[in-house]
C-alpha cells in the first residue's frame, strides 16, 4: 500500500527528530567553568547578607519584646504614684452618698417613663 | 538521586555541590534547546549562563511543590531566547510571517551536502520563533503539551496548534528531500 505524503513527512520527521534526540550537546570544560564562578558567586553574596538580616532581626525581636515591658512599667509607676498620693476628704465625701437617707430613682429616669415608676423608691 | 527541588534548597542553604548536580543535570537540555532554536552555540551559552544565575537567586524564595525546577528553567530560558531573536531583527514580528514552507524548501534546496541534523536545524530555524520552541521541546525534549504549556506561558490548544503548524512546516519543507536525507519511500 503507498504512503501519503503526510505520513512520509512523518516518518521522515520522526527519523530526524529521533537522530536530534540522542545528539546530546556536552558542556565544555570553560562553559562549565563559568557556570560553576557564577553559581559561588550568587551563593557566597546571598550566605553573607542572610548573617546581617539574622543580626538585624534579633534587635528588632528584642525592640518587639520591650514595648509590653514598657507598657508594664508605665502601669507600675502610676499605681505608686496613686499608692502615694491619697485623695482628698472632699473626693471621698462626693463618692459617698448612699449611706444617706432615702432618695427617688425618678430623679435619675426620663419624664416619660415615670408613668409606671411613680410609687417606686430605693431604700438606701 | 535527590530531587531538583531538594537540590535547590541546598543550594539556598549555601550548598556549592548542589549547584553542581544541578548544573550536570539541567544546563546540558538547556544548552541544547537554546542552540537549536537560536542557531548560535554562543548565544546559547550565554542565555543557559543567565538562565541558572537566576535560578541560584531565586532559590532562597523558592516554593515548593509550585513548579518544576526545569519547567522553571525553561521558562526563563525561552523568554531569554525571544529576547536575543527579537534584538536581532527588531522590526520584524517573527510569529506574524505567516507560511514558512517556501523558504523552507529554499533552505532545504540549498542543502545538497548536509547532513540530517544540518537538515532539521536549518529547517527550525526558518519556523517562528514559537513554533520552534514548540517543536522542539515536544519532539526533541520531549515534554507534555502541559509543561510546554506552562514554560511558554500559553494554554494546552495554542501549544497543540504551534506544535502541529511546526511539523507541517517543516513536513512540507523536507517532502522531495526524504531521498536526499537517507529516507526513501520503502521506508
Amino acid at each position: 500500500m503507498m504512503m501519503t505524503n503526510d505520513a512520509k513527512d512523518d516518518l521522515a520527521l520522526e527519523a530526524l527528530f529521533e537522530g536530534a534526540r540522542s545528539d546530546a550537546l556536552g558542556l565544555s570544560p570553560d562553559f562549565m567553568a563559568r557556570l560553576e564562578a557564577d553559581a559561588d558567586a550568587v551563593i557566597s553574596k546571598q550566605t553573607t547578607p542572610m548573617a546581617v538580616t539574622t543580626t538585624i532581626s534579633l534587635w528588632a525581636r528584642i525592640a518587639a519584646a520591650m514595648v509590653p515591658l514598657a507598657g508594664l512599667a508605665a502601669a507600675t509607676l502610676a499605681g505608686v504614684w496613686i499608692g502615694f498620693h491619697v485623695p482628698s476628704s472632699d473626693f471621698a465625701d462626693g463618692l459617698a452618698f448612699g449611706d444617706s437617707a432615702d432618695f427617688d430613682v425618678s430623679a435619675f429616669l426620663p419624664a416619660v417613663a415615670l408613668s409606671g415608676f411613680s410609687d417606686l423608691e430605693v431604700d438606701g | 538521586m535527590a530531587p531538583d527541588a531538594a537540590l535547590l534548597v541546598a543550594v539556598a542553604n549555601g550548598d556549592a555541590s548542589a549547584a553542581r548536580v544541578l548544573i550536570e543535570r539541567l544546563a546540558p537540555r538547556l544548552l541544547s534547546h537554546a542552540t537549536r532554536v537560536l542557531s548560535d552555540r554562543a548565544e546559547a551559552e550565554d542565555v543557559v549562563q543567565e538562565t541558572l544565575v537566576r535560578l541560584w537567586k531565586v532559590a532562597p524564595e523558592w516554593r515548593q511543590g509550585e513548579a518544576k525546577v526545569s519547567t522553571w528553567c525553561f521558562r526563563v530560558l525561552v523568554n531569554l531566547c525571544t529576547d536575543k531573536l527579537r534584538a536581532r531583527k527588531p522590526t520584524v514580528d517573527i510569529d506574524a510571517i505567516a507560511e514558512p514552507a517556501a523558504d523552507l524548501q529554499s533552505v532545504v534546496e540549498q542543502m545538497t551536502d548536509t547532513a540530517r541534523r544540518d537538515a532539521l536545524n536549518g529547517a527550525l530555524a526558518t519556523l517562528p520563533e514559537r513554533q520552534r520552541h514548540a517543536v522542539v521541546l515536544r519532539h526533541i525534549e520531549e515534554r507534555s503539551n502541559p509543561e510546554i504549556a506552562e514554560i511558554m506561558d500559553i494554554g494546552v490548544e495554542a501549544v497543540e496548534s504551534l506544535v502541529a503548524r511546526g511539523k507541517r512546516a517543516l513536513g512540507a519543507a523536507l517532502r522531495g528531500k526524504r531521498a536526499e536525507l537517507g529516507y526513501d519511500d520503502d521506508q
